[in-house]
């Protein structure tokens, strides 16, 4: 995407944004405690917002001959977004992690995301190769139980425990 | 001489041990990510249950001298802010940091630490009681105007586009609407979640924005990258083009430099002594004050070491300063000097201007250690600026990972809440949109930060004054600052305005 | 980061040697330093213990956590860590206070809601509890909970003026208000106890106060020594210097009755005003579902811990009562400090709000 692209698209999210908080600012319960009350400054925010969202939105469509040229100039595979397989991978796990944290217990957890995580970052092929497959699996275990445990018995920190627990 | 005696009370083995051993874990508590020197004071106090209590005193003092420095290991290394204090340190560091030039950038943080630290602590010795006063002053009128003033740094930190600067604080400042109005109890924009009825905690907040948007940056490039060992340039290549020895600074560019640190560690001792706001906003105002300044302002965050002095020696400072409160007036500025009010209290003793009188071997004593935990700090990082140089050339399929875990840990630690993990990997994914869109997110930390006390010390005054701005302009000090920030907003508009007339001139040209 | 992870534990270890010689040298005899399991406070608490085992429920066999709902620093967190520290003398393992703030206490609470019914996790609050319950944001109250009992009373919440305010006594404080009513502000945080206090001020001594958000107890001491307000309540101890030093006056202690540890503060009656309580206690409780016997257990440890010579001394410091109400005793007690002290002024509290 060009900028210009980029700056329509945000422009465009910042107004529904703007929206949102003038529209929950009337669930705000109403308070008689000083003049301004709770909702003048979420109102205040919401106006900005919108004030420079049209700003940004008024430049970028000003421009847009300028941006039409520079995403002609780009390379096709930047030009559009395309599925990327590591970047979506890590948000999925990333969120895996905190829906088991619980369950599974911080040991269990960590380790297995340290595990994948690491081979969305090597390069593709990693993960066929023994070598990789050691180190990573040693350092995803071996640094979840020494944190787990680091925390626990030097600083008292109860890590959920999960089923190890 | 009472300083003298000071430092003979602190000089015997078990102290002095306390010492370097509280900085040490200060550091090493600072240089993790969402591990400050709150949490590890926190940790550490119920071990000085058992110490005297000038040893437990000292022993916490250290930790929050090494804690407010150890951020910077971090934010040079890896480019995320180990506390919120060096969040600024992150703008020049990491870019030097890739550039190879790591060691010189950790070791002018690290000697600008101390000197930062030293300042506050001179300042602290001889001006004490007189600058607490001072402090007293500051009616909701005045910090009103001073956070004010506080947040045009917003200008300064958004690099290219202003609108998406001010867009990207505002986006902040919506996020720390969330939770409870502290004007009346009651929750906002909750959507009815339980858990958000204490609002995002500023600890994941910050380690999603910088580190797990990191992690998804990574992750999303090696798709492009080349199958090759390491994506980007090998940090090991890089690390051997840079010979330096020492801090890597002369004594050329450290005098230069003063002349940045000295109005740096004014402005962190200065917000240092106003309670409640902290080396979280010093850092941020010293680095925007010296870009101002500068005859290169293009250069900041670029990996240009003025940019380190500033944050360094101002987050520094203000541990100086937030301790003048805290002995004078046994008030505790921030959280990190609740804790060591907690020491005290564990001990029965109260800091406040009766402990001058009745106990001033003791605050000398204190004083003693503030300035040796400063010298400590410096060794310890001097001696250790190779080690977390050989972090580098750890590689980063290994070594970033490694850091999400500890940062887990420091979510979850900052309020003992699962939950916080989650808002941690949220704002993980905004950080990471924001950076795909070009939107600056420094500035979103900035309004999250400062945004609540304005609207908290806006209100309070309005309370006391039932609705009218009168009496806040008839403040001396309150003016001053409204001036102040008047000339700032004016100064950047017409830069602007200037910068968007060149650009139309150079587009007219080509 | 393997370098720097062995560089941590290096360092932890050596920090710990050093603490334990700390403690060698140290003075007193409580070495329940709770950031390790304590073997000396294991064998301390050995006999308890096996009385413990007696009941036929194992219990503890791990570190138990106290969940204190307020941020590190206060003096709630400061009891905490007192009653922890010298619990684990009792229960022979480790009592770790661990800090879930947010939400008027309501986050800390709900964590341990949350958490399963072995008595692992305990909780402390105070009257704190019953504001958001009492405002409507929360069900959570004394009875979503079992109570293991009341270790702490403290009646130390005086009303503070400056000295240069020109209030002589209460009594002239309170007149004054009268003739120039909503001109003399009351200093407090906006939904919490102490706002509750200031209406009750109001109504019971016919008082007109104006009630003005200063912050938390650090902000309000700050705005009396600058001035900036006029009256506070604040617990003496925690500006002992500044009445010492004569630059704050307590005028009047807000509580039951007369403290014997502070017998130079008046209370509203010497006055032929009405006493206006809020003295505060500090509470314990656990997950509704745990077993009796183990609560049993932890309000024996409570009760051993009442009695200890060293808690009686560190409260005694700070001018705090200590009491023994265990279990529903303790109970009735908070209910009856929630219908005597806070209900009556629920109206005027929350139209306030």
């Amino acid at each position: 995407m060009s900028n210009g692209r980029k700056n329509l698209y945000s422009g465009i999210f910042f107004i529904l944004f703007s929206a949102f908080l003038f529209i929950e600012s009337f669930n705000i319960k109403m308070s008689t405690a000083d003049a301004l009350g709770p909702q003048f400054f979420p109102r205040l925010v919401a106006f900005l917002m919108l004030v420079l969202a049209l700003i940004l939105i008024f430049l970028s469509v000003k421009n847009w001959n300028q941006a039409k040229a520079e995403e002609a100039a780009m390379p096709a595979e930047k030009r559009k977004i395309t599925f990327n397989f590591p970047l979506v991978a890590s948000i999925v796990l990333l969120l895996a992690y905190f829906l088991v944290l619980q369950h599974l217990g911080f040991m269990i957890s960590t380790a297995v995301y340290l595990f994948c995580q690491m081979f969305l970052l090597l390069p593709q092929g990693s993960f066929k190769k023994p070598r990789y497959l050691v180190i990573v699996t040693l350092v995803s275990v071996g640094l979840s139980v020494f944190i787990y445990y680091l925390f626990l018995l030097a600083f008292s920190i109860f890590l959920p425990a999960g089923i190890l627990g | 001489m009472d300083l003298m005696n000071g430092f003979l009370d602190i000089f015997q083995p078990s102290i002095l041990w306390l010492l370097l051993a509280g900085t040490a874990v200060g550091i090493l508590f600072g240089a993790i990510p969402g591990l400050s020197a709150f949490t590890c004071m926190a940790i550490m106090l119920p071990l000085t249950f058992s110490m005297e209590p000038l040893q437990g005193i000292c022993f916490l003092l250290a930790i929050y001298v090494g804690g407010c420095s150890g951020g910077l290991i971090s934010a040079i290394l890896l480019g995320i802010p180990g506390t919120p204090s060096s969040i600024a340190t992150c703008f020049d560091g990491y870019p030097m940091a890739q550039k190879g030039q790591a060691r010189r950038a950790l070791g002018t943080g690290v000697v600008f630490s101390f000197v930062g630290g030293t300042i506050s602590a001179i300042v602290l010795v001889f001006l004490a009681p007189i600058i607490a006063q001072f402090a007293l002053k500051f009616s909701p009128y005045e910090y009103f105007t001073v956070i004010l003033f506080a947040l045009t740094t917003v200008a300064s930190l958004s690099e290219g586009s202003i609108v998406k600067g001010l867009l990207s604080c505002l986006l902040g400042i919506s996020f720390a609407f969330v939770g409870i109005d502290k004007l009346s109890a009651y929750t906002r924009y909750t959507m009815g979640v339980h858990d958000l009825a204490n609002g995002f905690n500023l600890v994941p907040l910050l380690i999603g924005v910088f580190a797990v948007s990191q992690i998804l940056e990574n992750a999303a490039s090696r798709k492009y990258a080349k199958a090759s060992e390491k994506s980007g340039p090998s940090q090991k290549d890089l690390m051997k083009t840079e010979k330096v020895k020492g801090f890597g600074l002369s004594w050329k560019e450290f005098f230069y430099q003063m002349r940045n640190a000295i109005p740096c560690g004014a402005i962190g001792l200065v917000i240092g002594i106003l309670p409640g706001i902290g080396g979280n906003v010093s850092n941020l105002m010293a680095y925007a004050y010296c870009k101002n300044r500068s005859k290169t302002p293009e250069k900041f965050g670029t990996g240009f070491i003025d940019g380190i002095v500033a944050s360094e020696t101002a987050n520094n400072a203000t541990v100086g300063g937030a301790l003048i409160v805290l002995l004078t007036l046994g008030i505790p500025g921030d959280n990190a000097t609740a804790m060591m009010l907690a020491g005290f209290q564990l001990h029965g003793i109260a800091p406040g201007p009766l402990l001058f009188r009745t106990n001033a071997e003791m605050i000398y004593a204190i004083f003693a250690a503030f300035l040796f935990a400063n010298l400590a700090m410096l060794i310890i990082e001097f001696f250790g600026l190779p080690v977390f140089i050989k972090m580098l050339s750890v590689p980063g399929s290994y070594l970033l990972p490694a850091v999400i875990a500890f940062c887990f840990v420091g979510s979850f630690c900052a309020n003992n809440r699962v939950f916080d993990i989650f808002v941690m990997i949220l704002f993980g994914l905004i950080g990471f949109i924001m950076k795909r869109f070009g939107f600056p997110l420094a500035p979103l930390v900035v309004g999250f930060i400062l945004a609540p006390m304005l609207e908290e010390n806006l209100r309070r005054s309005l309370m006391r004054t039932e609705g009218s701005l009168i009496p806040i302009l008839q403040s001396p000090i309150a003016v001053v600052f409204l001036l102040l920030t008047l000339v700032t907003v004016i100064l950047t508009i017409r830069k602007e305005l200037k910068n968007y007339r060149q650009s139309k001139a150079q587009a007219a040209a080509a | 980061m393997k370098k720097r992870t062995r560089v941590l534990s290096l360092l932890t270890a050596a920090l710990m040697t050093c603490s334990l010689a700390a403690c060698s040298g140290g003075s007193s005899s409580s070495e329940a330093a709770s950031s390790q399991p304590a073997s000396e406070a294991a064998s301390q608490g050995g006999s308890e213990a096996s009385s413990g085992e007696a009941k036929s429920v194992d219990f503890p066999t791990k570190p138990i956590q106290i969940i204190c709902p307020v941020a590190p620093g206060g003096d709630t967190d400061r009891n905490t860590r007192v009653i922890a520290q010298i619990m684990s003398k009792y229960l022979g393992v480790n009592v770790v206070v661990t800090n879930v703030d947010g939400g008027a206490t309501v986050m800390g609470m709900q964590q341990v809601l949350d958490s399963d019914p072995d008595g692992y996790t305990m909780i402390i609050n105070g009257c704190d509890m019953f504001v958001p319950y009492m405002m409507g944001t929360t069900d959570i109250n004394i009875d979503s909970f079992k109570t293991v009992g009341v270790p702490i009373i403290d009646n130390t919440t005086v009303l503070a003026v400056h000295k240069n305010s020109g209030f002589t006594d209460l009594k002239d404080l309170v007149e004054k208000t009268k003739a120039n009513p909503n001109t003399i502000e009351y200093g407090g945080k906006i939904g919490a106890t102490n706002q509750i206090c200031g209406v009750a001020m109001n109504k019971e001594w016919d008082a007109a106060f104006k009630f003005m958000d200063v912050g938390n107890n650090a902000a309000k001491m700050t705005a009396l020594l600058g001035e900036q307000t006029d009256s506070i309540n604040i617990s003496y101890s925690l500006a002992k210097d500044y009445f010492t030093t004569g630059e704050f006056q307590a005028l009047c202690l807000l509580g039951e009755g007369k403290n014997e540890l502070l017998p130079d503060v008046p209370v509203p009656e010497d006055y032929g005003l009405k006493n206006v309580d809020f003295s505060k206690f500090f509470w314990l409780g656990v997950h509704p579902d745990t077993p009796d016997e183990i609560v049993d257990i932890l309000a024996d440890a409570l009760q051993k811990t009442t009695e200890d010579p060293e808690f009686i001394a560190n409260m005694e410091e700070n001018y705090l009562t200590t009491v023994c109400y265990l279990k529903d005793d303790a109970k009735a007690l908070c209910n009856d400090y929630y219908t005597r002290t806070m209900e009556p002024y629920k109206e005027e509290f929350l139209a306030q709000q």
